[in-house]
């Protein structure tokens, strides 16, 4: 078994707003091994993005919180770490790059600065020589002019651009591990797979794990490794990316890779997920996915399903995986 | 259709006294007012004194059982004389500012909507109002109009004016721009629909919150034109006025500074904080 | 950034024309026979033609209108009724000591208000905020000339570390000066810290963060960096209410400024001192707001490199 960079165990972070407390991320499990990508996916709402935010330790400012659970990082668990030792791994081992490339960058403080200002905080070495290094890290992403486009401000660069300069940014100071937040769902479809051939180039040359997160199974196929499937704050799949592509088990990926339109099927034959993500007020009873799930039969009404161990380290937490499921129980 | 839209104004609304009820001091601040209010309409019932009742044997008396806030160089009640300087302040300031954004909002519905030679006149009109600093504006046109109530309360108008106008003007062309006044415009309603059905709606929260946070402003302004001797005349009971005539008696008297002065505070202090809390529930940046 | 420049330029220009004509046609503004209502109720004929006489009343608009302007490129403010001198004699020592005045108040005022408003947004909804707010409320609700007079009787009257009036010294300076700034570093305070927050919501604080820098350069180098563009344009307004204030500080403190002279002159109708004192008044907001504009351009690279 490979090396695991991060691993994240039972974890939660609930929001604690006036009006109730809403568990965004409910009792999570994952690894990520080293020099691979897991895609974390689900719909808006389902915790992936918060899960990042939990790991990467960037919660502040909302009313969210880790209330249980580890993030093990080198060995040690780094939900224990005071905020000053958290901020020490921010940037240094674990990056991020966000989804808005147009507001992820100070509009008033010049490229070169902005990436800079990282490196000085993290390595002990001159403002010259880390110039030297941004430079470096601007030509790796394959932008041109590099030389000129430090002294350049945001708004005087493409989307695409800045996107490859958040890269830069990101990858400064070499962070074990780089979280991508839907980090090219805002860009044109041509610059998106510029984007990703990027991503996974440079996933091969620095050895950095990423953790992807998506809403995209598209994306998903062509940059990842192992694949963790979300829904309501919980994990409802996971797997290597073929055993979710060709031995798909929970009925949610399923209606995900049905919404998604195929080449020579008219679209109003497309499968669409009945309903809404419920709200947190509301979840239902037993398994999360019950009220929009068209396999749905009364066990699922009553009990939420632990994880259906399908061999290979594939697990899907839905009843009909189960060794004992019948097809007369759905009826 | 129609009922629709009601609905989604009605739940607007619900949406507004939710969040405003949770606005405790700007509550607390709408309870200060509407005793203020009240005293302004009984207070010369239930002042406990004349306000020109001369009394020579009791001068320049601290605050007592008596006295509350003591008396003045003529022996007279100075809480009474408070008491009825609320009707003074609150009718300026009301009037001043409601003449102020009446005028402001039609100048500032005409400069947004029709664009052209309307808007660079109004819009350099308020430039220019704009350019003589704070209360100078005020005491120029006291200058031409000479001292007196009525003429702060003209003063203190054209001072707020310019405030609403560009105010309803920004507004205007945010909303002018936006998709369902586009598409109102294509179905061919006619001007008049367009500015009232949405146009001014849309501006309505900011105007109420300029409006209230003005008052205060207008009043604290008002108090000062009197205080300078361009407002109010003696013997009226003015807070300002009071406040300027008690300045000679500072040494042995200072209640007579202190209590006018402490009246428009808690005057002025109302209206901003019910300002704030109104802007906080309005506000649909803030919502979290 | 030249076209911009150039275009605040003519704007500040324009305005400026207008307000001095509309400083010329005060003293024709005023309702009925303008020299009557100057020379006062008790006057006789002669008296009102003297004051036709003086403020040109009797001659032809234009005419005036042309020697007004002129008059004004020479330095020349008129004569002063009341004293009979000329205005600019008047303001001799008068103007000095009202810009020291204002710059005493706003020196403090922008700094405390600023680094108020900073404090309460870095500890929003706790204690630091209520204080700060607190604070920066009472300071627009309040009076200044009560401030004032409470500062006098407190601290001259009572404790005498100070004196109440005179402009002769910068201890002569120190209770009208903050007298005057109270009002402007509430308003900056209050204007500084929703700035702050609105900034503070923002992508790119999110990515300073995610960079492990600390947050107090998160809080100065990025959010007030930013903060600081809209900052800087209400700092330029509130020099309005800082000149205006002026003129009530300069009351209570009986401080010997341009501020007292125009309380002067309007009681004593003084039309040529009161043009030129509102004249004065408007000049200095105008420049000011000027050079905030360029400011603000400065501060925005996208304006600044356009």
């Amino acid at each position: 078994m490979a090396e695991n960079v991060l691993e994240v165990r039972n974890l939660h972070t609930y929001f604690f707003a006036d009006n109730g407390t809403v568990p965004a991320v409910d009792g999570v499990d994952f690894e990520l091994q080293k020099g691979h990508t897991l895609g974390i996916v689900g719909e808006s709402g389902s915790g992936k993005s918060v899960t990042s935010l939990s790991i990467i330790g960037l919660l502040m400012g909302t009313t969210g919180r880790v209330t249980d659970g580890e993030i093990i990082l080198d060995g040690e668990d780094i939900t224990k770490y005071s905020e000053k030792q958290r901020r020490k791994l921010r940037g240094s081992k674990i990056s991020m790059i966000f989804q808005e490339p147009m507001t992820s960058l100070n509009p008033v403080m010049k490229i070169g600065k902005q990436i800079r200002e990282k490196i000085l905080q993290h390595e002990k070495i001159s403002k010259k020589e880390a110039d030297e290094e941004v430079i470096k890290l601007l030509k790796m992403t394959g932008l041109p002019r590099v030389e000129r486009m430090v002294n350049e401000y945001p708004f005087q660069l493409s989307g695409g651009q800045r996107q490859r300069v958040m890269i830069a940014l990101a990858l400064a100071c070499k962070p074990e591990i780089l979280i991508a937040d839907e980090p090219t769902t805002a860009l044109d479809v041509t610059i998106q797979a510029q984007i990703l051939d990027l991503m996974n180039t440079l996933k091969e040359e620095t050895g950095t794990s990423i953790l992807f997160i998506t809403h995209d199974l598209g994306v998903v196929a062509e940059t990842c490794d192992d694949v963790v499937v979300m829904y309501c704050g919980r994990i409802v799949e996971k797997g290597t990316v073929f055993d979710i592509f060709k031995n798909t088990a929970h009925p949610y990926t399923e209606g995900l890779f049905n919404s998604i339109p195929k080449i020579g099927v008219r679209a109003e034959e497309l499968d669409v997920i009945p309903g809404n993500v419920p709200n947190p007020k509301y979840m239902p009873k037993g398994c999360k996915f019950s009220d929009r799930c068209k396999y749905c039969f009364d066990r699922c009404l009553e009990e939420e399903p632990g994880f259906a161990d399908l061999g290979n380290g594939h697990f899907s937490r839905c009843w009909k995986n189960f060794p004992g499921y019948t097809e007369q129980e759905a009826e | 259709m129609n009922n629709e839209k009601e609905q989604i104004k009605f739940s607007r609304f619900n949406d507004f006294l939710r969040k405003f009820k949770k606005q405790k001091t700007a509550i607390a601040a709408l309870v200060v007012i509407i005793i203020l209010v009240l005293i302004a309409i009984f207070s010369y019932k239930i002042a406990p004194y004349g306000i020109n009742e001369f009394d020579y044997s009791s001068v320049l008396q601290g605050p007592s059982a008596a006295h509350w806030f003591g008396t003045d160089d003529f022996g007279r009640d100075l809480f009474s004389r408070i008491l009825c300087g609320t009707r003074i302040s609150l009718a300026v300031g009301i009037c001043a500012v409601t003449i102020g954004a009446l005028s402001g909002t039609v100048l500032g519905l005409i400069a947004g909507y029709y664009n052209g030679p309307a808007e660079s006149v109004i819009m350099r009109l308020c430039d220019v109002l704009f350019a003589f600093p704070g209360i100078v504006l005020a005491i120029a046109v006291i200058a031409v109009l000479g001292a007196g109530i009525q003429n702060v309360v003209i003063a203190v108008a054209v001072f707020s004016m310019p405030t609403f106008c560009r105010l309803v003007r920004s507004s205007v062309l945010a909303t002018k721009e936006s998709v369902y006044v586009q598409a109102e415009r294509s179905l061919g309603a006619k001007d008049s629909r367009i500015l009232f059905r949405h146009i001014l709606p849309a501006a309505f929260p900011n105007i109420i919150v300029q409006y209230t946070m003005s008052i205060g402003s207008s009043i604290m302004t008002a108090a000062s034109l009197s205080f300078l001797g361009m407002g109010a005349q003696a013997p009226t009971p003015e807070w300002g006025l009071i406040l300027s005539a008690g300045r000679d008696y500072m040494l042995n008297a200072i209640h007579l500074t202190f209590f006018p002065g402490l009246a428009i505070f808690i005057t002025v202090l109302s209206f901003n904080l019910l300002g704030d809390g109104l802007r906080d529930a309005l506000d649909p940046k803030l919502s979290e | 950034m030249a076209r911009y420049g150039l275009k605040k330029l003519l704007e500040m220009l324009l305005t400026l024309f207008i307000v001095v004509t509309l400083v010329f046609f005060l003293v024709r503004m005023i309702p009925g026979d303008p020299a009557r209502m100057i020379a006062g109720e008790q006057a006789t004929l002669e008296d009102v033609e003297n004051v036709r006489e003086t403020l040109g009343l009797n001659k032809p608009v234009g005419e005036q209108y042309v020697s007004y302007i002129t008059g004004l490129f020479h330095g020349d403010l008129g004569t002063s009724m009341r004293t009979k001198r000329p205005v600019t004699e008047e303001l001799a020592v008068r103007y000095p000591n009202t810009v020291k005045l204002a710059l005493v108040a706003i020196s403090w005022s922008v700094i405390v208000g600023i680094l108020l408003g900073v404090w309460s947004a870095r500890h929003r909804s706790k204690w630091q905020d209520y204080v700060g707010m607190t604070v920066a409320v009472s300071g627009i609700s309040l009076p200044n000339f009560w401030i004032g007079f409470m500062l006098i009787a407190l601290f001259a009257v009572k404790l005498h570390w100070f004196p109440a009036t005179g402009a002769d010294s910068f201890r002569h300076l120190i209770l009208p000066g903050f007298t005057l700034g109270t009002t402007i570093m509430s308003i900056l305070a209050r204007f500084t810290r929703s700035s702050m927050i609105e900034q503070l919501k923002e992508d790119y604080i999110r990515t300073g963060r995610s960079k492990g820098i600390g947050e107090s350069a998160i809080t100065w180098r990025h959010a007030f960096r930013n903060s600081m563009i809209s900052v800087v344009t209400v700092v330029g307004m509130q020099f309005g209410f800082l000149l205006g204030g002026s003129v009530v500080t300069e009351a209570v403190f009986a401080y010997n400024g341009i501020g007292q002279l125009l309380v002067t002159s309007v009681a004593f109708r003084d039309y040529p001192c009161i043009q030129s004192l509102i004249l004065i008044f408007s000049l200095h907001f105008v420049v000011i707001n000027f050079i905030v504009d360029i400011l603000y351009a400065v501060l925005n690279p996208e304006i600044q490199l356009s």
